[in-house]
């Protein structure tokens, strides 16, 4: 048959203009108008539908990629009950954004808050949140579980016998405040400031506790930093005077993680959909870790080198890049502080930047590819073929680091350091697909009240032999108080787990259990943990669900703020019931930290003649207590640009569109900060410094963003820093001392770290030089994707995923030591040993062993989670502590019927307590990485045991203390630290001074 | 007049929306007027309301919206025919999504080109997604919709027929848009200039053979790129009324073998018939579609002509 119509083949000789398909286009385009008529009424309705605030296309998931309830139905959203299936049951909620803090995400929530009982039904995610974009992780939903937790702690409680026996009573808000009220109030009035120390686990939201401490005058901000991202921190601030990395993953072309962000970590989900959505557009995956993770295994080349050798393959990068001139010679031009280098360390030289690029040719030399793979074990041929994947990145090249080798050697901050070298040298700085400065992505609202920085130094938290430390020296508390430097009269421990989480817990345990040392130990806790067994109040404090906080992280290159608040008072408080607190709502008579710090604060100060009481007045109705509700009705109104005016298009406060929605995203694209020109109204009097720094006397705008970050000096005449000399024009620059990206740190120059000034490699204390033959090093850092630290002891969807942390070995390991599969090993480190089971596996590289930290949860007492809390024996003797296994954990009659079904009894092994401190004597950052021992468990070794001998754990306190270079040796102007470097609570200057040596007590 | 991109984009996510389970994303209100969809449609034009019985009838059991099972050598879902349609999003940067040949996600798809064709001020770019737009649209659209939405349009009546309609018109005046274009319009396009087909259509008819053997005989039938039509469960329980042959539940191709068992020259006489008709249907668009729909004439007089000798074999073995 033939057809009158052309097939395949059949338009040869067609021209270019003749292209339709062979029909009759003229009568094909009679009913054109009558489409493009409907077409502009599916416009229009749609425009109208948006303008109510109303979703115009239904949530068919393939129409708009997700299918979320459309938000008019939020307020009554209606579902019908599997649970009653075949019959059609409806349940009716309101759906009630709010964040999830089960990581530092802050991922969005939505609760869905049953209307009849108003109890929270589930917890799915918010579609309104910029970050995660209505994406959550396992441990979002599984907040339920921690709302629902049959053995929460749901009001105060008082210790009863001695610290620690485990004796309670409950006592009344009002007991416990009064009491905590008036010892604080006695030690401000007897001038004991610094015997005032809050710890603080999960910050909650970004500068709130630390301006409490500050309204108290109290120096007592302690953080959780320097056992986390201190060292992963501290080489961004010294290159950028901002302390984190903000990578545009979505957007990036080359991707290069010393980090498993695919699975967790900050800000795992966020980050880790971004990540996706760059390898499906054909982004090359790069992954340094010693162990196959989860994310690895996603990885285009996954590189497995020893631990702390990281920076050796970073430098061996930036070596090609150089070598090869591929680097980026204009942005090096522009914004290294390379003459300032030039004058300081090759003053002979001519201060060219030809000059420079050949010293800069020279510098790395050595770092050849061969020569990192002698330190790392990684073959050569695979660093080169890396690295020309990152050469080829240009300005797309996204990095990231956090913890992982940061947090794991000596000189760990080094490697983040050199992280960023890479994209330093290809002008990948705050580029689409780079890396930007966090706090150009990030947005801290200013807060109604900003008290002054306190007038006094805590030496416990900040000690004079770290100088240049990232964050409070934390883990070193229960050494500086034996060392006698000091005594805490009131310490809180906020939503944080120093026992268990810390390294050498034993010690913090003979600090907790010393009255004389630690007067009174209040926990604030949503939950038991082994810190809160040793206190002397125990104050429940809410869930995500259950309390307020404004957050804001940098996820992508944009800026939001998202607002956690307790959802069951917001949904009565629609429906018209009055809430004076949160405890109203909350359950049993848990809080929110916000309500509670105002209070206590009121009583501290109940006349305000101690200055405090104003700090946490209304400004609507002065002299009365400021409400939250008004805390935040004036950040939403005064200081988060756009939102009055987006709230106000769909006819609501601003306070009652973050309440609605949850989250608002104030910026988007935020680009490149530094190269902003000043506004001429900021240049007033100028002084341009030696190396172009500008300072004008105009003051500076009130910025309604506070977010935290380098503050350099200024210059000998009082002006201050506005900006940097660039090619002829004031630019923004960076916030270090130069503008400029410090390639060369002349704070760690005058500090007395000359050699470590630029970017460098220097060898971890777990290197294998510094081995014995039969030792291994032990990774402790990782995650579990699923787990949550302390929080997640009763949370049964996340405990039946995970509940153990078996010992990674090497198969050829395994062998030569004679452990077969799932034997119990005894890995001894420097001050004890713990007994673990074994996964032998080839996901770790031979001669390291790998342990999660997540697991080994234990109770003494009765009280305490029931299922992930295995009861322990502990015996003490002179030091020498003792751990024993005293039995198991097991299915329980709760009110929830899950409880009876709990499977597993193997909950893994605290190893942290056999840690020694390993203070990075630069960054301050607690090097977790162990040498140790492993070999067959002996008989009588119990999984789960483990022996600790605290004596020795101060002969290693001690014997890092002496790699120091102390303030009173090396302080360049008489001050105990650079003032320009970030400190969450700033003294006065004349604190900031040393004192005499003797006064110091550590001379 | 044609209308602007961006409410020719809206309209076609509407059509989209149209085809998924209506009620579906707001159960419980369904007695509080119409449902979402049932406002889309109406918004359109669209006779009588969606509802989820009907929906599940034509879009879950007789003819699923992907374009796999249309454009596939074996007439199923998934496999190569779907990775293309997969590749093709990827080519674009834009993840794919859980079923990327889903009618709902490629007009979804060609609505966000349309509209980042428009907002794109660069030429060269906008070139490239005008290019990429006329890709999609014939590769993957109108590769297979000439076909199918006849079928939805005659087997649903109401609102899905005239949803069908509605589709099938809109899709004409976009290809008209994109490949009546004059020349030097940077939307004409290469790949029909050479007069091309779509790559699911290319090569010679192939149509199904009693040689190749029962089960590969029967399950060509069912594909309608090798047999040129589209037959449904509903067509074969038909069928087996009509000639008085019991039927069997189940896949249509277990159907259709149990069929050719008990009466196989009465079967292959009615598929020779539905084959005519599926020619006839295909011939009167060709004055709106062209080669594109000669493609698919092609493949059912092909058919038509094999089942019509295998008919005369299967008679004459009777009546001998």
């Amino acid at each position: 048959m033939t057809s009158p119509y052309p097939t395949t083949g059949d338009a040869e000789g067609r021209t270019a203009d003749a292209r339709d398909l062979g029909g009759d286009a003229e009568g094909r385009t009679a009913d054109a108008r009558d489409l493009a008529t409907l077409a502009r009424r599916v416009s229009a309705a749609r425009e109208e539908a948006e303008a109510r605030g109303e979703t115009f296309y239904p949530g068919a998931s393939r129409i708009h990629l997700a299918s979320f309830p459309p938000k008019e139905r939020w307020d009554d959203w209606i579902e019908l009950d599997s649970r009653a299936w075949p019959e059609r049951r409806e349940n009716r909620s309101m759906l009630v954004p709010t964040t999830c803090f089960n990581c530092e995400s802050a991922c969005g929530l939505l609760a869905y808050v049953d209307l009849d009982s108003l109890e929270v039904r589930k917890l799915e995610g918010n579609p309104e949140h910029p970050g995660s974009r209505g994406r959550n992780c396992a441990k979002g939903p599984a907040t339920l579980n921690q709302v629902t937790d049959p053995d929460r702690i749901l009001y105060p409680l008082k210790r009863a016998g001695r610290r620690g026996e485990g004796k309670w009573v409950r006592v009344s808000w009002d007991e416990a405040l009064d009491d905590i009220a008036g010892r604080i109030r006695k030690a401000l009035d007897e001038n004991r400031h610094n015997e005032i120390v809050c710890h603080l686990g999960r910050p909650g939201e970004d500068g709130y506790t630390e301006r409490v401490l500050a309204s108290w005058g109290v120096d007592g901000h302690n953080s959780h930093t320097n056992v986390c991202s201190s060292g992963g921190r501290a080489g961004w601030q010294y290159w950028t005077g901002i302390d984190r990395p903000s990578a545009d993953f979505a957007n990036a072309k080359v991707i290069y993680l010393i980090s498993s962000h695919l699975e967790t970590g900050h800000y795992f989900n966020p980050h880790a959909q971004r990540i996706t959505e760059a390898r499906a557009r054909g982004a090359k995956l790069v992954v340094l870790d010693t162990r196959l993770s989860n994310t690895a295994t996603h990885a285009d080349y996954w590189l497995s080198p020893r631990p702390g050798s990281e920076g050796a393959i970073n430098l061996a990068i930036a070596n090609h890049l150089i070598q090869t001139r591929r680097y980026d010679a204009a942005f090096v031009r522009r914004w290294w502080n390379w003459e300032e280098y030039m004058a300081a360390v090759h003053p002979g030289r001519e201060r060219t930047f030809e000059a420079f690029e050949e010293v800069l040719s020279g510098l790395y030399r050595e770092h050849t590819f061969e020569q990192a793979a002698a330190e790392s074990g990684v073959d050569a041929a695979v660093i080169a073929e890396v690295a020309e994947v990152v050469a080829g990145a240009g300005e797309r090249l996204a990095t990231h680091i956090w913890r992982s080798a940061a947090a794991g050697n000596l000189g760990g901050w080094q490697v983040s350091r050199t992280v960023l070298l890479l994209n330093a040298l290809l002008g990948a700085v705050a580029t689409r697909g780079g890396t930007f400065p966090n706090a150009w992505n990030k947005f801290v609202p200013r807060p109604i009240h900003m008290p002054p920085h306190p007038e006094v130094w805590n030496d416990l938290n900040w000690p004079g032999e770290y100088p240049l430390s990232m964050n409070e020296m934390s883990f070193l508390l229960p050494h500086l108080l034996a060392d006698g430097r000091g005594r805490l009269d009131t310490y809180f421990t906020r939503v944080y787990n120093p026992v268990w989480t810390n390294p050498d817990g034993f010690s913090w345990i003979e600090m907790l259990m010393d009255e004389q040392k630690v007067g009174c130990h209040v926990a604030l806790t949503p939950t038991w943990s082994e810190t809160a067994f040793f206190a002397d109040y125990v104050l429940p404090m809410g869930h995500s669900p259950e309390r307020h906080d404004l957050t804001s992280y940098e996820q992508y290159d944009g800026q939001w703020i998202a607002f956690r608040q307790p959802v069951r008072r917001t949904a009565m408080e629609r429906l018209g019931h009055q809430v004076t607190d949160t405890r109203e709502t909350n359950p049993g008579e848990v809080w929110e930290e916000n309500e509670w710090w105002i209070e206590l604060s009121w009583r501290i100060d109940p006349d305000g003649t101690r200055s405090i009481r104003r700090w946490h007045e209304s400004v609507e109705n002065p002299g009365t207590k400021l409400t939250v509700g008004e805390y935040y009705r004036y950040i939403f109104d005064n200081s988060v640009p756009g939102l009055p005016e987006r709230a106000a298009a769909e006819g609501m406060e601003p306070v009652e569109f973050m309440r609605r929605y949850g989250a608002f995203e104030i910026s988007n694209e935020v680009g490149r900060r530094h190269e902003e020109q000043v506004h001429p109204s900021e240049l007033h009097e100028v002084s341009i410094g030696e190396f172009g720094r500008v300072f004008t006397r105009a003051p500076a705008a009130p910025s309604p963003n506070i977010v935290p970050t380098g503050e350099p000096e200024p210059d000998g005449e009082g002006r201050r820093s506005v900006g940097v000399m660039v090619d002829g024009q004031v630019l923004r620059g960076f916030p270090t001392p130069s503008g400029k990206l410090e390639f060369y740190s002349s704070t760690l120059a005058a500090w007395g770290w000359e050699e470590l000034a630029v970017p460098g490699y220097s060898r971890s204390h777990v290197h294998p030089s510094e081995l014995d033959p039969d030792e291994m090093v032990l990774i402790s850092t990782f995650r579990l994707p699923t787990q949550i630290h302390t929080r997640s002891a009763n949370s049964k969807w996340l405990d039946e995923l995970a509940h153990t942390n078996p010992v990674w070995i090497h198969p050829e390991d395994a062998e030569q030591r004679g452990i077969g599969p799932k034997d119990l090993v005894r890995v001894t480190t420097a001050i004890g040993y713990f007994v673990a089971r074994v996964w032998i596996t080839e996901g770790i590289r031979p001669g390291v062993v790998a342990c999660s930290h997540h697991m080994g949860r234990w109770k003494i007492h009765d009280h305490g989670q029931r299922q992930m809390m295995r009861p322990v024996a502990l015996d003490t003797e002179e030091g020498s502590w003792h751990m024993r296994p005293a039995g198991e954990v097991s299915g329980y009659q709760s009110e929830d019927a899950d409880t009876s079904r709990i499977w597993w009894s193997d909950v893994g092994v605290h190893q942290n307590l056999t840690f020694p401190v390993h203070p990075d004597p630069v960054s301050g950052m607690h090097c977790w990485h162990q040498a140790v021992r492993v070999s067959p468990a002996q008989p009588g070794d119990r999984h789960g045991e483990v022996w600790v001998d605290t004596k020795k754990s101060r002969e290693l306190y001690r014997s890092w203390l002496e790699m120091t270079r102390p303030a009173w040796q090396v302080s360049p102007d008489g001050t105990r630290r650079p003032r320009w470097l970030m400190r969450p609570l700033k003294p006065t200057r004349e604190a900031y001074r040393l004192p005499a040596p003797s006064e110091d007590g550590s001379e | 007049m044609v209308a602007q991109p961006r409410s020719r984009a809206e309209l076609l996510r509407v059509l989209a929306a149209c085809c998924e389970e209506p009620g579906h994303e707001e159960p419980g209100h369904e007695d509080d007027g119409p449902s979402g969809i049932a406002a889309l449609g109406e918004l359109v034009g669209l006779t009588g309301s969606p509802d989820r019985a009907t929906h599940t009838e034509l879009f879950v059991l007789e003819l699923p919206p992907h374009a796999s099972i249309y454009l596939s050598h074996d007439g199923m879902l998934g496999g190569k025919a779907a990775a293309s349609v997969g590749g093709f999003w990827r080519a674009l940067g834009i993840p794919v999504p859980r079923e990327p040949d889903h009618l709902s996600a490629l007009l979804a798809l060609y609505a966000s080109l349309l509209e980042a064709e428009d907002r794109q001020a660069e030429v060269a770019r906008r070139d490239a997604l005008g290019r990429a737009r006329a890709t999609l649209l014939f590769e993957h659209l109108l590769s297979w919709l000439p076909l199918y939405l006849p079928v939805v349009a005659r087997r649903a009546g109401g609102f899905y027929a005239s949803w069908a309609s509605l589709l099938e018109e809109v899709i004409t005046a976009e290809a008209d848009e994109l490949f009546c274009a004059p020349a030097g319009h940077p939307a004409a396009l290469g790949t029909t200039a050479r007069g091309l087909l779509p790559e699911g259509l290319r090569g010679p008819p192939d149509p199904p053979t009693p040689e190749e053997g029962g089960r590969q005989f029967v399950s060509a039938l069912l594909t309608p790129v090798r047999s040129g039509m589209l037959l449904t469960r509903t067509d074969l329980a038909g069928l087996a009324r009509q000639i008085g042959a019991g039927l069997r539940m189940g896949e249509r191709r277990f159907m259709l073998e149990n069929l050719l068992d008990q009466y196989p020259a009465e079967v292959i006489c009615w598929i020779r018939e539905q084959a005519g008709s599926f020619e006839t249907l295909h011939a009167s668009r060709l004055p709106v579609l062209g080669y594109l729909v000669a493609a698919w004439r092609d493949r059912a007089a092909a058919t038509g002509s094999v089942l019509e000798a295998t008919a005369r074999r299967l008679i004459a073995a009777e009546e001998a």
